[in-house]
């Protein structure tokens, strides 16, 4: 038995896919490529697979990853090329590798956000305020969490959670780039985050896009 | 692919799965290279739709062809449906993410008759007028297939060309048809005539219906040249039969995500309360190997965990055991499980368990249907109480701690007796599990008992039948709860409301048009889900139209009565039903169509031949 790293985008349509849907299209993916899945032994075997940091549903990423375990006997390579179209629209794996960092060394996740605003002057001012949240220390995300069994929105001072962030206006569009707090322990959403920035603004934008752009480790190297 | 319009609200409704396609084999073409556009309608909401086999068929079917291009399109849930309406985006096909109105041919399938509201919705939400005579032109043709149109009276005034019977053929002779009109600039009015001279679609506009001062039918008047019956279509080898080689395969969870295969079509035990075990004769098998490749193909390409072998009663396949075999050399490396719906109690075999074992395990269910062995006998179901409890027995002797049993109250000639049969029965399989030495120490029985209210319907024996009153039906379900004294058997309901609905749309009239139409104004949708009935606004429909729904579902029609659905011929003769009719009332039974061929005369449909008798 060997543990594996595939590594996959999602783009498009695949967005829209949740994790829970995500792990099971994965699961037939990996059948459909013909990979001798290694089963877990008991009553009632089932195969080995974790996905290290699931994604929000409606982000996009170049670099997702997930973990399966499988027979001896396979190279990566040959892994990698019998998903060859095997793969639904919008979901491509690119690379398998051997794990070598554990899931619960993710600190960090860069998000790439784009807005679009129904003005240039909306954006600036949009973008304005933003930056004085975050010179001020004051934004405030709003999560979805259970007290025993109750369903209770938590407040969290988003300020600890921030560690970039950098942006570029071109009139009506408003790109941001930003690094959060991310793996086991203090995981923030980027949608999170951006309805904190539109809270803060009191501006909707028109629209929005996300982007998962990488995801790092303590020391913040690239996890692997 | 969807619009941006449609991207924007996508993540406030609930699972967005729902509505932006792109699943694994979901096919996508030019459509500048192709001659017609298809949208394929299921009135109900993603999930079902997405579980139907019949839709995976002629999608594939339709798709096979380079001058077609079939697309996927499900009823909206009601989140959604209020979205798009505020936001100005009709209804849209999942492949191509482009407005149905524009298409060649709306599709629907009418699996059951609480969908009907949903048809009208989803023409509205197309944007496309909701009768054929306000569609003048001929495209989009809205056409309609599905057990329901064997009576699709109440849906006349809506649908173009029906196609009574089985699609895998006369989809194509359609296409073809309607190509060659199309291309040739022909009017809907002569094209909608020359569908109606083929056998297997029916043009519900070329037929002038009459009716008596006591509103039952006086008679049938077919126009022009439109022949006096429309016979169903008919597959005469199922075995060379298109099969699809891949599913769409979704990817949010739906009722049903796994391999089907249809093993064989018809059923041979003439269960009298059966409208399926009629409308889908003669008896025809597919082979062990075509079903074996099939599946394995299915596999291939969806990477599904389970298999499903799908057909009226699975354990009459005469090479039931050989399938498994086959089947079983592959999937246990695989770890692909098999299910076995539709078992019956009677020949639910030694083998059949141990085979069953050696996938994952899942649930029993029997259908004993009536509680006493004169009722089954009414209704000819032939299992006795014996054999319900020698197969529970076995089940309980193999490890399962519980089984799931089917009964129907309702029936014709039903008495509290038979009711009372229904908890000693049931009380009698918690027994069997006791009388077991073997059982899992500590461990109690669960007999799971779902009782539906029985509806009669066409082209069944009962089709004359009276349905109790919904005052009734309550009656009998209090009764039976009262009859019952174990927390080890659970019952589970039908809600008789909608029963009752069901009876009235299932042996309606073209004049049901009208109270459709009425009761989807008021806001019916999703008639069949529970927590969307709303009853009283089909009261209403009926109040308004100056109709009774009591004389549609409660009333006992004599047999010189002219049926709603005379007009159309599914291969058996009305006198086969009268005679199962008058046994059932001397509670006779009638032997399975192995035993002994009892001249239904569905043979001649497939030019005499029957695989009962092989």
């Amino acid at each position: 038995m060997q543990c594996v790293r595939i590594w996959f985008k999602k783009n498009g349509r695949a967005k829209y896919i949740s994790h829970l849907d995500l792990m099971r299209s994965m699961t037939r993916a990996v059948k459909r490529a013909g990979i001798p899945l290694w089963y877990t032994e008991g009553f009632n075997p089932h195969p080995y697979i974790t996905f290290p940091l699931p994604l929000s549903l409606g982000v996009e990423s170049d670099r997702e990853c997930m973990d399966i375990k499988i027979e001896d006997g396979v190279s990566l390579e040959e892994i990698k090329n019998s998903f060859e179209n095997k793969m639904p629209e919008g979901l491509e794996v690119f690379e398998v590798s051997v794990p070598f960092n554990d899931a619960k060394e993710i600190r960090y996740a860069t998000y790439e956000i784009k807005l679009k605003f129904v003005s240039d002057s909306q954006a600036k001012n949009y973008l304005e305020k933003s930056l004085q949240a975050i010179e001020d220390k004051s934004l405030i995300g709003h999560k979805k969490g259970k007290k025993g069994k109750r369903k209770v929105i938590k407040d969290i001072p988003l300020a600890e959670h921030i560690f970039e962030f950098e942006s570029s206006l071109d009139g009506d569009m408003l790109k941001i780039d930003v690094k959060l707090s991310s793996g086991n322990e203090n995981n923030i959403n980027p949608s999170v985050f951006l309805n904190s920035l539109n809270e803060n603004a009191e501006i909707e934008p028109e629209y929005f896009l996300f982007y998962k752009t990488g995801l790092y480790t303590a020391n913040s190297e690239i996890f692997r | 692919m969807i619009s941006p319009k449609v991207e924007n609200l996508i993540l406030s409704v609930q699972k967005p799965g729902r509505y932006t396609g792109g699943e694994l084999n979901s096919v996508i073409k030019n459509k500048d290279e192709v001659d017609i556009r298809y949208a394929f309608c299921f009135p109900d909401t993603y999930e079902i739709g997405m579980s139907h086999i019949g839709m995976k068929i002629l999608y594939s079917l339709v798709n096979e062809r380079k001058d077609a291009w079939c697309e996927r399109v499900f009823a909206p849930w009601v989140d959604m449906e209020e979205k798009m309406i505020e936001n100005d985006i009709p209804l849209y096909a999942l492949e191509s993410g482009d407005p149905i109105k524009d298409f060649d041919i709306i599709g629907f399938t009418l699996q059951y008759e609480l969908s009907y509201t949903n048809v009208l919705n989803m023409l509205s939400l197309a944007g496309v007028e909701l009768k054929s005579k306000d569609r003048t032109s001929l495209t989009p043709i809205v056409i309609a297939g599905g057990p329901c149109v064997c009576n699709g009276e109440p849906m006349a005034d809506f649908i173009d060309v029906m196609l009574p019977g089985e699609g895998e053929e006369i989809t194509n002779t359609f296409l073809d048809l309607f190509k060659e009109y199309k291309l040739k600039g022909k009017t809907k009015q002569e094209f909608l005539e020359a569908c109606s001279k083929i056998d297997g679609l029916y043009v519900p506009s070329m037929y002038d219906v009459d009716y008596n001062d006591d509103g039952t039918v006086k008679e049938i008047k077919a126009k022009g040249d439109a022949p006096q019956t429309v016979k169903k279509a008919v597959v005469k080898d199922i075995d060379s039969m298109f099969y699809p080689e891949k599913f769409v395969v979704p990817f949010i969870d739906v009722v049903h995500d796994r391999t089907v295969a249809e093993i064989f079509r018809g059923c041979i035990r003439g269960c009298r309360f059966c409208q399926a075990g009629f409308l889908y004769r003669p008896i025809r098998e597919k082979s062990a190997d075509t079903i074996n490749e099939q599946c394995r193909k299915i596999y291939e390409s969806s990477g599904y965990e389970e298999i499903s072998l799908c057909s009226l009663s699975t354990s009459d396949y005469t090479q039931l055991n050989d399938l498994l075999e086959k089947l079983l050399d592959w999937t246990i490396d695989e770890k692909v499980n098999i299910s076995l719906p539709s078992l019956r109690a009677d020949n639910f075999s030694k083998e059949l368990v141990e085979k069953l074992k050696k996938v994952r395990k899942s649930g029993l269910t029997f259908a004993a249907e009536a509680g006493t062995q004169r009722l089954r006998d009414v209704i000819n179901k032939n299992v006795t109480e014996e054999e319900v409890l020698e197969s529970s027995r076995k089940a309980f002797q193999n490890g399962w701690t519980g089984v799931k049993l089917y009964y129907m109250i309702g029936l014709p000639t039903e008495t509290d007796e038979d009711i009372e049969g229904i908890a000693k029965l049931s009380q009698n399989v918690v027994n069997e599990y006791y009388k077991n030495e073997d059982r899992p120490k500590g461990r109690g029985v669960n007999v799971n008992i779902s009782v539906a209210s029985f509806v009669p319907k066409p082209f069944t024996p009962f089709q004359w039948e009276a349905q109790d009153t919904m005052e009734e039906l309550k009656r009998k379900q209090e009764y039976l709860e009262n009859c019952v004294t174990t927390k080890k058997i659970n019952i589970g309901w039908n809600d008789s409301r909608i029963s009752f609905m069901e009876g009235v749309l299932a042996r309606g009239d073209r004049r049901l048009g009208k109270v459709i139409e009425t009761a989807w104004k008021k806001g019916c949708k999703f008639d069949s889900w529970d927590d969307r009935f709303e009853f009283e606004k089909w009261l209403e429909a009926f109040e308004e139209c100056g109709l009774k729904p009591e004389f549609y579902a409660n009333r006992k029609r004599s047999f010189d009565e002219v049926l709603p659905w005379d007009h159309m011929d599914y291969g058996i003769p009305k006198k086969y039903f009268i005679k199962e009719n008058e046994k059932a009332h001397r509670n006779e039974t009638t032997q399975n169509c192995r035993e002994k061929c009892n001249g239904c005369m569905a043979n001649k449909l497939c030019g005499g031949e029957c695989d009962a008798m092989r």
